[in-house]
């Protein structure tokens, strides 16, 4: 044997780690978001793995992060699965976004076990392209999370753990996990807790929610609520609803930048 | 080439009482119908009155037909026979009638066929009389004569029928012998007509005029002059199986061997007959009789034993067993043909596959209202445009944009919304810029709505919920429902103080602040 074929037989070893050498062995649908695929090692979401996202609580952008590949799994074979989500997915939003909405199958589960189990036979069924799973609480969930994680490489899905931010204080098994923060002006802090194989503690600020930029907010002034304060023809009754759009045109004409961002202070 | 069998003694051994030692007959109103041996030996006959057959013998043990019985019989037998040809036809009240002319060949011959046949039917204990003919009328005519009269009209080797003498056996047969009205029977006896040579000489067209139109015809289709269609048998697929045991079963997880064993079959039989379902439903009996039965739905049509007991375990983990079970059965109602999916033999691909497996474990566990579907709704109102369904049931179309509006509130302040279901408006109103999702260009929705709007704590200038709310957007008025109870809210988004964004409304009858949807 050769020195040379000896080293190349070294080199495939799968136990080997070799610098600055990506390892494209896994296939990976890009996030959407150049600035956050930069960050990622793999340069992507992972195909049949679990990624973590942490929230401090729901409407944080969540959804928004994965838009762009769930109406990329949607426009293709696969169905997106939704465990227990918290709420109740809108569907001319999703459908605003380009998710096609008749791919959507949404689980109603009771307790962790049978979420976690409904989680698992959608992954392995290997006709699931993306299942988001919810789960409540602050538990660490070790168990449950290696479980999805198994039902993941089974059926190469996408599989997604939305769970309070609070478990970035225990480990687990995903192979990513992202921190969401929500700033002012509807952008979204993300943090890469752990991801395989490349740098985690990197940040990214992304604007997740970037229709903000063309709102255009209402001074406190013309709210429709009651305020004893001020005089009895600002108080809206239903005869005075139409003055509403005609008080926000004169506002309008009096603020000099239309597209003000900033929102009223309110004390 | 027609074979009809006809079964003599039909009343009486459809009630099993051929084989019985005394005199048995069967009696419709009070006309004999059928007598058995003993009862022929002592004088009784068929036609005679219950007086004169009482008279003939005294110990007559008589019974009332059973027309159902008889039928339910000629069903059986029918099934029985259909494996000697697809053509098989019942004529009520005892006859079945075949066409075996295609089937000679797989039978080596018309003597194989018939002791099968004959087998098969002495195997049921029932008395026949065959008849062979050229056509179905007339081999059912010859049922009446003895087996070697129209035997003899076949020719084995030529594979063909002797038709001269054919049509010489039919005009041998007496008129008083033909399946027609008696009025008719009557009618032609009194002309001195005796035989159907004799019928059949006299110009069709004074039959015609003379005895109607149906004498002409059942001539015609006896003679092979007309066609004689036959309606068709066709055997019932259906699956109904059941299992009982000598020993009760105690446990959940027992019952599956026998389950096994039963979907075991159904699979064979659905493979057989290329059928699929969309239910098992199971039957559980206990040994106090009590009956329990279970449905376990199934969404795609996949014919595979291990699914179907996959689910039927996961489904029998909730169901509430009443006492130690003795006998459990399984049907599959409403059957459908299957429709095999094609597979490429070569090309492999990395799709997701269709198949909605995960989905019936998950309900056949969960129940059914666990798994939906995402359905988007004509509805106008905001919660209502958005709907989960257990089932699509009709493809999606593409909506028209729904208008937004308000929705009925109590007057007390607080109070939750109601779901007006008369709310859901079919008729949408188009506005000029819309997109796919039916929403203005300009307008964005939350990806998250609340199953109900809630209230907002709310006093002077200040939006309270979990948090305080800002509101960052611009007034979006909805007004509708002018006509029931006029509606007015004021959408705002609303931001947090932790950078949540909700989607809040101000409801102008009610005065008050609710939030309906979270960006997310």
């Amino acid at each position: 044997m050769s020195k040379k074929a000896s080293i190349n037989q070294i080199l495939k070893h799968p136990t080997v780690w070799q610098g600055r050498q990506r390892l494209s062995s896994q296939p990976v649908c890009s996030t959407g978001y150049e600035a956050l695929d930069q960050q990622l090692y793999e340069g992507g979401w992972p195909q049949g793995a679990l990624s973590e996202l942490l929230l401090p609580a729901p409407g944080v952008g969540e959804l928004r992060i994965l838009t762009p590949l769930l109406k990329r799994l949607s426009q293709s074979s696969g169905y997106i699965v939704l465990v227990n989500p918290p709420f109740i997915p809108y569907p001319p939003a999703l459908r605003q976004q380009g998710i096609q909405i008749e791919k959507v199958l949404v689980v109603r589960s009771e307790t962790v076990a049978t979420t976690v189990w409904s989680a698992y036979q959608a992954l392995v069924s290997k006709s699931c392209a993306a299942v988001l799973t919810w789960l409540p609480g602050r538990a660490p969930y070790r168990s449950e999370v290696r479980k999805l994680t198994l039902g993941a490489r089974e059926g190469a899905a996408w599989a997604f753990l939305l769970r309070d931010e609070s478990a970035h204080l225990h480990a687990s098994n995903a192979q990513l996990r992202l921190r969401l923060t929500p700033l002012p002006q509807g952008a979204t802090q993300i943090a890469i807790i752990k991801q395989r194989g490349g740098w985690q503690g990197r940040q990214v600020v992304l604007p997740l929610l970037s229709e903000q930029r063309a709102w255009t907010a209402l001074p406190a002034a013309y709210w429709p609520c009651y305020q004893p304060s001020k005089p009895a023809d600002t108080m809206l009754t239903p005869a005075l609803a139409n003055a509403i759009p005609r008080a926000i045109d004169k506002w309008l004409q009096q603020v000099s930048t239309p597209t003000s961002t900033t929102p009223p202070s309110i004390h | 080439m027609w074979l009809c069998v006809r079964f003599v003694l039909l009343p009486l051994e459809s009630l099993w009482l051929n084989a019985s030692a005394t005199a048995v007959a069967v009696r419709e109103q009070n006309q004999i119908v059928c007598v058995n041996q003993d009862a022929y030996q002592s004088g009784v006959r068929q036609g005679q009155s219950v007086a004169t057959a009482y008279a003939m013998n005294e110990g007559l043990h008589l019974v009332e037909r059973q027309v159902e019985q008889e039928r339910a019989t000629l069903q059986k037998m029918a099934l029985q026979l259909y494996p000697f040809s697809p053509v098989l036809s019942i004529q009520e009240p005892e006859y079945l009638l075949l066409e075996i002319g295609r089937s000679l060949t797989l039978f080596h011959g018309l003597d194989n066929l018939l002791q099968q046949l004959k087998a098969v039917i002495t195997q049921h204990k029932l008395t026949l009389s065959l008849g062979l003919a050229p056509t179905p009328k007339a081999a059912q005519l010859f049922t009446q004569l003895p087996w070697q009269a129209s035997y003899q009209l076949w020719d084995a080797r030529t594979k063909s029928f002797n038709l001269a003498a054919v049509k010489r056996l039919i005009e041998q047969q007496s008129v008083s012998q033909l399946p027609l009205p008696k009025r008719t029977l009557a009618n032609i006896k009194s002309l001195g007509i005796d035989s159907l040579a004799e019928l059949m000489q006299l110009p069709s067209a004074a039959l015609n005029k003379r005895f109607g139109r149906q004498l002409v015809d059942y001539i015609e289709q006896l003679l092979g002059l007309k066609p004689d269609p036959q309606k068709r048998y066709e055997p019932t697929v259906e699956f109904n199986q059941t299992l009982s045991f000598l020993d009760v079963i105690h446990q959940r997880e027992a019952l599956l061997f026998p389950m096994r064993r039963l979907l075991d079959d159904l699979v064979y039989f659905l493979r057989l007959y290329q059928k699929s379902g969309q239910s098992l439903v199971w039957t559980l009996q206990d040994n106090y009789h009590q009956s329990s039965q279970f449905e376990v739905h199934l969404t795609d049509a996949t014919i595979d034993l291990n699914r179907y007991l996959e689910l039927t375990r996961l489904q029998l983990e909730s169901v509430q067993l009443t006492g130690p079970i003795e006998l459990i059965g399984l049907t599959m109602p409403k059957l459908f043909e299957h429709q095999a999916q094609t597979l490429s033999l070569l090309e492999h691909t990395q799709d997701f596959t269709s198949d909605l497996h995960f989905a019936n474990k998950i309900k056949a566990r969960l129940g059914h209202n666990s798994c939906l579907w995402l359905v988007q709704n004509n509805a106008v109102i905001p919660e209502f445009s958005g709907q989960l369904k257990p089932q699509v049931s009709e493809p999606i179309k593409s909506k028209a944009p729904p208008k937004r509006q308000g929705t009925r509130v109590s007057n007390k302040p607080g109070a939750r919304y109601r779901a007006p279901d008369e709310l859901i408006d079919n008729q949408a109103q188009t506005t000029a810029l819309v997109d796919s999702s039916g929403l203005p260009h300009d307008k964005i929705r939350p990806s998250w709505l609340l199953p109900t709007p809630q209230a907002i704590g709310s006093d002077a200038q200040k939006l309270y919920w979990h948090s305080r709310l800002t509101i960052v957007s611009q007034v979006e008025r909805i007004t509708h429902y002018w006509w029931k109870k006029a509606i007015a809210r004021d959408y705002y988004i609303a931001q947090s103080q932790q950078g949540q964004h909700y989607w809040i409304f101000y409801d102008q009858h009610k005065q008050s602040w609710f939030v309906q949807g979270v960006f997310a």
